[in-house]
């Protein structure tokens, strides 16, 4: 389960981190949310930290290195690959789904145009991982 | 999406029109041929009615009448700029223009969000203030195109969302800035309206500010 573990937060917007960390707080989920702003940052984070994070929230257009690239680099070691990476976007686009879904990860989800919708999004995933075994 | 009437007896006209707004995937159209089925029809679900001042079975007064409490929009075939009625073909511009251009806030995503917590609301807007001018000067930046256009659109959706503000012109954008064959004019239009956008929306905000 998700337990205390840390939740990495890949997103270069400050309005979206703003609202996600506050959707967090609203939720009670008390996991220490750390906030990387693009895809290099966020294997320097993964090469670096003590424990590895139990959840990736990731969003796709970053600025340096792209979610895309960074999934592709990260499934490639082994210590990472089983990290749970979901990505969170307002992409709808078939290609981006298909891209990433190729790379394993755990859940796509676009964001709802209004913020309670995003809220019951964000607690549909922690009661998912507060249920589900965690693969480490 | 926004619902579009065309209420219209001529063929070529509806052709005109399907074409104009093909590229526009956020219009939804619906097009009436006769005063008969029109009265069929809940006007109140209309974002716009284009309306041709003559029907085969209606004349101009009658269906001015007819319209007069929707947000209805006379065509004829010279237009008549006195009387406020539109030349065919329906010039794109004006055409969005009257569908998009007041994009105006709405707080109901940082209210919800702030839960009451006006310091995080007054944050919020201020994060919305300090970024929305940095997306305004990327989106008029003359050499985006392509992809690097569509990166810069779909940024500006999470601002927009986050401040209520409606994405619709921003898709548009996004989808259009990387199709083989995109329409230099519309994409050129569709950036004009998000600026104007971002300043109405910059100008709402700072009141919501200086009111909080």
């Amino acid at each position: 389960m998700l337990a205390s573990k840390e939740i990495l937060l890949l997103e270069d917007d400050i309005v979206d981190v703003m609202t996600i960390q506050r959707a967090l707080k609203q939720l009670n989920i008390t996991n220490t949310c750390i906030v990387k702003t693009n895809g290099e940052e966020g294997l320097e984070y993964l090469r670096n930290c003590e424990e590895l994070p139990g959840l990736i929230f990731l969003d796709i257009n970053m600025p340096k290195m792209n979610g895309i690239e960074f999934l592709k680099l990260m499934k490639q070691n082994d210590n990472w690959s089983r990290i749970p990476v979901i990505v969170l976007t307002t992409s709808n686009d078939q290609r981006d789904k298909d891209e990433t879904f190729k790379f394993g990860i755990s859940g796509y989800m676009i964001k709802p145009v209004g913020y309670d919708d995003f809220k019951e999004m964000l607690s549909a995933i922690q009661t998912y991982w507060n249920i589900s075994e965690h693969p480490y | 999406m926004k619902s579009l009437l065309y209420i219209e007896d001529d063929d070529i006209d509806i052709l005109l029109l399907r074409r104009l707004i093909k590229p526009l995937h956020t219009i939804n159209l619906d097009i009436v041929g006769t005063f008969q089925n029109l009265r069929q029809l809940d006007l109140s679900n209309y974002d716009l009615i284009l309306s041709d001042s003559n029907l085969p079975d209606a004349d101009y007064a009658t269906l001015m009448q007819y319209l007069q409490n929707t947000n209805v929009q006379f065509v004829s075939g010279i237009g008549e700029p006195e009387q406020n009625v539109w030349a065919k073909p329906i010039d794109l511009k004006l055409l969005l223009n009257r569908l998009y251009r007041d994009a105006e806030p709405q707080l109901n995503y940082i209210e919800e969000l702030a839960d009451g917590d006006m310091n995080f609301k007054r944050e919020m807007i201020t994060t919305a203030l300090e970024i929305l001018p940095e997306r305004k000067s990327s989106l008029q930046k003359t050499n985006l195109k392509g992809s690097d256009l569509k990166k810069v659109a779909h940024k500006t959706i999470s601002s927009f969302r986050v401040c209520g503000m409606d994405t619709s012109v921003l898709s548009m954008l996004e989808t259009e800035a990387v199709k083989p064959s995109a329409n230099d004019e519309l994409i050129k239009n569709l950036i004009a309206l998000v600026v104007h956008q971002i300043d109405t929306g910059i100008k709402m905000l700072k009141a919501a500010l200086n009111a909080s």
